[in-house]
This record gives C-alpha cells, sequence and structure tokens, in this order.
C-alpha cells in the first residue's frame, strides 16, 4: 500500500499529531510510495463442458512476482499500478470408466501472464491500516508450457509430455483485461516502509480465443492471488 | 468517510455490471457420437457439430466449415418441409452431402449416410470419402502385385522364394520373401513383401479362436513355420528372413500397394528391423470443443522387439507406392526414421492419421471427443429398414500424426528419398523399375 507524503489540510492530517511525543508509524502521510510482492495463487479457467461429461477443468496454483506504486490522493484513497508476471494455470483432465476400469488424460496448462492492474485503493485505520481495491487490468499472455499425461498412438506405455505451449494465432487472444478487486492489510515497519497482505482477484473478462468458429466455448480465467509485499513510502 | 463509501459503491457496482459481460459458455446439445436422429436436419446438425468439434485436422484444413453450415443447412431443412408424395431422391441426398464433405483432408475420412425417407425407401445411403489424391496409378493394386511378383521372381536366387498365405485365406494379408544376389559374391539383399498388417490379430484369431473362421485354427502351423513360433512378438530373423546371416547385406521391405492393416504389427514385423526403439513421430488429440483445441504433441515410439530383431545394423530400403496406405504409411514413415533407412518409390497415400475404431460404443470417441462417431451397429450391419432413424456413421482419424521432424504427411504422403514412379509399360515388359533401384542401391551405396 503507497501512502501519502505530506500532511492533507483538507483530512486534518499533520505529520506530527502526538504534540511531541515519539511519532506512531504512519506511512499513510506520504504521498508516493513503490513497492514489490511475491504472490501465491489460484487460478479457475473457467469454460464450458456441455456433453464432455467426462471433462473437468480444475484449479491450479500459481505464483508471481511484481512491482508497484501508489500515489495518495486522500487519507482514504489512493490509486495503485502494478506490473506482475503471474502464472495463470489450470488441470484438464477426462477420466472414463469403461468396464469398471478407468482410463484417463490430463495436462496442466501453466500459462504465465503480464498483468498491468490499475486500482483505487481505499482505507481505513490509523497505524495498520484496511484496504479496499477496485479497478481493473490489462494483460499479456506471454508464454505457456504443457505437462501431462497422453495417450500416445503407437507406443504402448504413456510417455509423458512436457512441452512449451504453441501459441496459434488463429485460436489464441493474448491480449487480456478484466476486473481487479480484492483486500488488504498494511503494517508500517517504519516510518518509510510498511508490509502488505493483499488478497486480489483478477477477473478476466476477455475471453482467451479469438472469435473463429461458428459455435464456440469461451474461455475466462479467475485469478485470486495472496499477495505479500514491501512498499518504501516517499 | 462518506466519500469513501460513495465510491466504493459506485465503482462496486460498475464492477458487478462489467462482471457479467463475459459470454455464456456452449450449451449442451448432446454428444453427437450417440444421437438418434429422427429428421434431416437433425442428422445434418449432428453431424455437423460431430466435425465442427471432433474432426482432427482443422488446423490444416482449408475447408470453412461455418460456411458450409450457411450453405447446407437450408438445403436439409426444405427437405424435412417435402410433402409426402414429393420425397428427396437418392441424387439430392447424395449430392447434399457430397457437398458437404467436398475437399476435407483426412485421407480415412469415410462418410457413410442413411435416410429412411428418401426414394427409393430403404435405398437411400451414400458412402463419401473426400479425400482424393490427384495422382493415381492407372492399374489396380492386385494386377500391379501379380506384375511385381513376376518381375521379382527374376531377381530372385532359385530356390528361396517363399510366400505365405498369397491367397489371403481367411482374410489375411500374404507375404513373399526371396533373397537376391548381393554385389560380391556371397553377398545376399533379403527381400520382405507384406501386402497387409493383421498378423498379431491372426495369431489372436488363432489362438483364441473365431467363430468367423472355425477353421482359421489349422492355419496357425504354416504361420509359425515362415516367421518362427512367437511371431506375434516379433518375426524371426533368423528363419523367414534369415536378415540375421552376415551374407545378407541390405534388406528391402516393400508395401507397395499394401492397404494398411493393425499398428499392432508395427513392432513384430517393422520395429524388428531396429536394433532399439524408433521414434515414428508426434500425435495428438482433441481437448475440447474448439477445432483448434488440441493437446500437446506425443511422442509415438515403436518398440523393437527384445529376442526378434535385427543384431546387426544394415542398409534398408523400404519399397512404397501411392496405394501404400495407412499402416503401410507408418511402416515407411519408420524405417526411413531408422539411420540406416531409405525409402525409394513415390509418395504414399496420405492416411496416416491414427485411428481408433471398432467398438460397438465408440468408446475413443467418448474419451478423446475425436475421431469415428455415429451408429456403429448401423456401420456394421447396415440400415435398418424398420426403423425411422436417419442412421451415420462417420469414419475419421483419431490422431493427427506428424513425422519425426514434425512434418505434415496427412493428404500429402511421406515422401521418398529417391523418387522413382510407377511405370505400367515397363512392368507389363517384366521390369521392375522401383525394385532395380533397390537393388542398386544396395549393390553400389546410392
Amino acid at each position: 500500500m503507497a501512502m501519502g507524503s505530506a500532511a492533507f489540510a483538507q483530512d486534518g492530517i499533520s505529520a506530527d499529531t502526538t504534540g511531541g511525543k515519539k511519532a506512531p508509524l504512519q506511512t499513510f502521510n506520504h504521498k508516493w510510495s513503490v513497492g514489490v510482492a511475491v504472490s501465491g495463487n489460484i487460478n479457475i479457467m473457467t469454460t464450458g463442458t456441455a456433453y464432455m461429461s467426462t471433462v473437468t477443468y480444475y484449479p491450479f496454483l500459481g505464483t508471481g512476482i511484481g512491482i508497484n506504486a501508489n500515489y495518495r490522493l486522500f487519507k482514504w484513497l489512493s490509486f495503485r499500478v502494478g506490473a506482475m508476471s503471474l502464472m495463470k494455470s489450470h488441470r484438464w483432465e477426462n477420466a472414463i470408466t469403461i468396464d469398471g476400469n478407468t482410463a484417463s488424460t490430463s495436462s496442466v496448462y501453466e500459462n504465465r501472464f503480464v498483468n498491468i492492474p490499475v486500482l483505487a485503493d481505499f482505507s481505513i485505520g490509523k497505524k495498520t491500516r484496511f484496504h479496499l481495491f477496485l479497478g481493473g487490468y490489462l494483460g499479456y499472455w506471454t508464454n505457456g508450457h504443457i505437462i501431462g499425461s497422453e495417450i500416445p498412438f503407437l507406443s504402448l506405455n504413456d510417455e509423458g509430455v512436457n512441452n512449451d505451449y504453441e501459441f496459434d494465432s488463429r485460436r489464441d487472444n493474448r491480449f487480456e483485461a478484466g476486473l481487479a478487486y480484492g483486500l488488504g492489510l498494511a503494517i508500517p515497519l517504519s516510518n518509510r516502509l510498511e508490509m502488505d497482505i493483499d488478497l486480489i482477484t483478477h477477473y478476466g473478462l476477455t475471453d482467451m480465443q479469438k472469435k473463429y468458429m461458428r459455435q464456440q466455448n469461451p474461455r475466462y480465467n479467475t485469478t485470486t492471488m495472496l499477495q505479500l509485499g514491501l512498499a518504501y513510502n516517499f | 468517510m462518506r466519500h469513501l463509501k460513495f465510491y466504493c459503491i459506485v465503482l462496486a457496482s460498475v464492477a458487478l455490471l462489467l462482471a457479467s459481460c463475459r459470454k455464456e459458455p456452449l450449451e449442451n446439445n448432446g454428444n453427437p457420437n450417440h444421437i438418434l436422429c429422427r429428421t434431416y436436419t437433425q442428422q445434418f446438425e449432428t453431424i455437423w457439430a460431430g466435425m465442427d468439434q471432433g474432426y482432427v485436422f482443422w488446423d490444416r484444413d482449408t475447408v470453412d466449415w461455418d460456411k458450409r453450415y450457411e450453405q447446407f443447412k437450408p438445403i436439409f431443412a426444405a427437405f424435412d418441409s417435402r410433402p409426402a408424395n414429393n420425397p428427396v431422391t437418392y441424387r439430392e441426398f447424395a449430392e447434399a452431402y457430397y457437398g458437404l464433405f467436398q475437399g476435407l483432408l483426412d485421407h480415412h475420412l469415410t462418410a457413410r449416410i442413411y435416410t429412411p425417407k428418401g426414394t427409393p425407401r430403404g435405398a437411400c445411403e451414400v458412402i463419401i470419402q473426400p479425400g482424393e489424391n490427384d495422382y493415381v496409378h492407372p492399374t489396380y493394386p492386385d494386377q500391379e502385385r501379380n506384375l511385381q511378383l513376376k518381375a521379382l521372381r527374376k531377381k530372385a536366387i532359385p530356390g528361396t522364394m517363399k510366400e505365405y498365405n498369397p491367397n489371403t485365406t481367411y482374410g489375411i494379408p500374404g507375404s513373399y520373401f526371396c533373397l537376391i544376389k548381393g554385389a560380391n559374391e556371397g553377398e545376399l539383399i533379403a527381400y520382405f513383401r507384406f501386402t497387409g498388417f493383421s498378423m498379431v490379430q491372426m495369431h489372436q484369431m488363432y489362438e483364441y479362436g473365431s467363430s468367423a473362421f472355425p477353421d482359421a485354427v489349422k492355419a496357425q502351423a504354416p504361420a509359425k513355420a515362415f516367421y518362427g513360433p512367437r511371431y506375434h512378438e516379433g518375426i524371426n530373423m533368423e528363419g523367414a528372413g534369415y536378415a540375421n546371416n552376415d551374407s545378407v547385406v541390405g534388406i528391402i521391405f516393400d508395401v507397395r500397394g499394401n492397404g494398411g492393416g493393425s499398428v499392432a504389427d508395427l513392432s513384430p514385423i517393422v520395429g524388428s528391423l531396429g536394433q532399439s526403439p524408433t521414434l515414428v513421430g508426434y500425435t495428438r488429440v482433441k481437448e475440447g470443443y474448439g477445432r483448434l483445441d488440441y493437446s500437446a504433441w506425443s511422442e509415438s515410439w515403436v518398440a523393437s522387439p527384445a529376442n526378434a530383431h535385427l543384431k546387426k545394423a544394415k542398409p534398408i530400403v523400404v519399397l512404397a507406392d501411392i496405394n501404400s496406405v495407412s499402416c503401410a504409411e507408418l511402416a515407411t514413415m519408420l524405417i526411413k526414421a531408422l539411420p540406416n533407412g531409405t525409402f525409394i518409390g513415390e509418395r504414399t497415400y496420405g492416411a496416416i492419421g491414427g485411428l481408433y475404431s471398432g467398438n460397438a460404443t465408440n468408446i475413443y470417441h467418448d474419451l478423446f471427443y475425436d475421431g469415428c462417431f455415429g451408429d456403429y451397429d448401423y456401420f456394421e450391419n447396415g440400415p435398418d429398414p424398420y426403423k425411422d432413424i436417419f442412421s451415420f456413421y462417420i469414419y475419421t482419424s483419431t490422431f493427427h500424426m506428424v513425422d519425426n521432424n514434425y512434418g505434415d504427411v496427412e493428404g500429402v504422403g511421406v515422401q521418398p528419398d529417391i523418387e522413382i514412379k510407377y511405370n505400367y509399360k515397363l512392368l507389363e515388359q517384366g521390369t521392375d523399375n522401383q525394385l532395380d533401384r533397390a537393388i542398386r542401391f544396395l549393390r553400389v551405396g546410392h
């Protein structure tokens, strides 16, 4: 959570409100801040399975790293812009039972995106501050990797797959945009340094595929990340 | 604080509105593999959707399948609107489906479609194979094989010619073996020809009996004598082929005119020519409804039988032609992939996409959501004129296959290292130019 700098007269905030005593840690008195963050996330790829009753798309865990900058407009409102590289993965499985025996194939799709969230950051609290984020994000699907099992045609054994994802420009929509929202907690460590713990969701509104066929099943990512960050206020 | 509440509510409302912008997923219209159709339109829609979602070559196919929908849906809707005294004719029915499938790439694709409402009743069935090649032979494979065999006899060392099941008894393809003189005194070339691939199936039929061929078990003894006692695991190189003999300096493996068969034969017959497993190519299947929703490429290896393979690598020439189809093309790819393998002849047919069929419930379609779909009972036993069902069965590839360099082979075939075109005039005169080139290659090394 980047905090404001100098006091905001309109909000009745002064730089020193303690009457000569040791000042409490109040990083929201700064106007700008920059920070770094690491995150763990769970991504849900939402699509339809219609008659493919044996197919399931499972959520999958991922990680991310990012930087962000905050500009404080009021004590209770600041704006955050960031850039983060994060995985938005999912697992696909098709399990069919024949005469009591189950045969299945499955793959984990590890898709890496660069996301740029722009958030309004509403906050309350004196020392430790609670935050509510609302905004949007833009994303770009940079690369992907597939790890899984397949039933190969000739080989008797499943050789497994461990390949980079091959983009198909006819199908893949690498641009993503959506809503970003979440909650956070900012704990000041000193007058300039604070630790942020945020739970933020990126809710994709753009289909991961271009419109290339008449009857198409859309695919959307929803990524909820638990983000741990350090911010420096100035 | 008032401001905070106000802005939060406004932004949250906008967010909720935007969240509803996601498109709805496809509705469940049923699995095309299991739908019983009662009208022309339903049959068309089911076949169109089955191909739309389960055809495995959409990434390469140039047919505009959406356009075909717009073009043909009104035609089938009009069929449904016909009065009873003006039924759809066979010609109209056939033309509509020929038009729908025309130009599709899959060279295995066979669409068998039936209407109980057409005229004459019960006879309106079309069988469509859209995969066609511009290049064809002027003669039939059987005729060619007889002429090629005649030419081979002239090259074979007297007394070495062996034939197994030349009359394809019980439907089992035949095979031939002989020895041909090498470049130097005492050097030999071993020649194999397989007219089809169903040896492992044959073994299972012999071993476990078959109600279709009650006498088939009697044929097992000659098979064992020819290929070795455990031929279904690997043909005996000391027996039928003599290929392990030191005097054999090269091998010709001939699959010209071979219409294919079961891939179960690849390892015991063709894999036995290698000393270790061979990477033949890569395959992928579908993973979703999208035409381009593919799995990752998966390696396709063919094993070399542990106790029945060629002990020492020797130059191997595979002879194949435009009538080498499916499994024969895989055999060609396999030998071409060997470091000591060379393909001489002409491009193969181009029906290389792996295909799983033959189960009454079409479980493979339900496992991969691609490949063959429709009424398998109809496919096996023909239409039932007493049921008002618009039956169909679409026989199409389950796997998209490429060679071991990710080169496309479907529809274009395997390309020879040394191209020698089929020459009917020479063959009529007793000269097999493709065989002669293979012998020369093994004698002089190029």
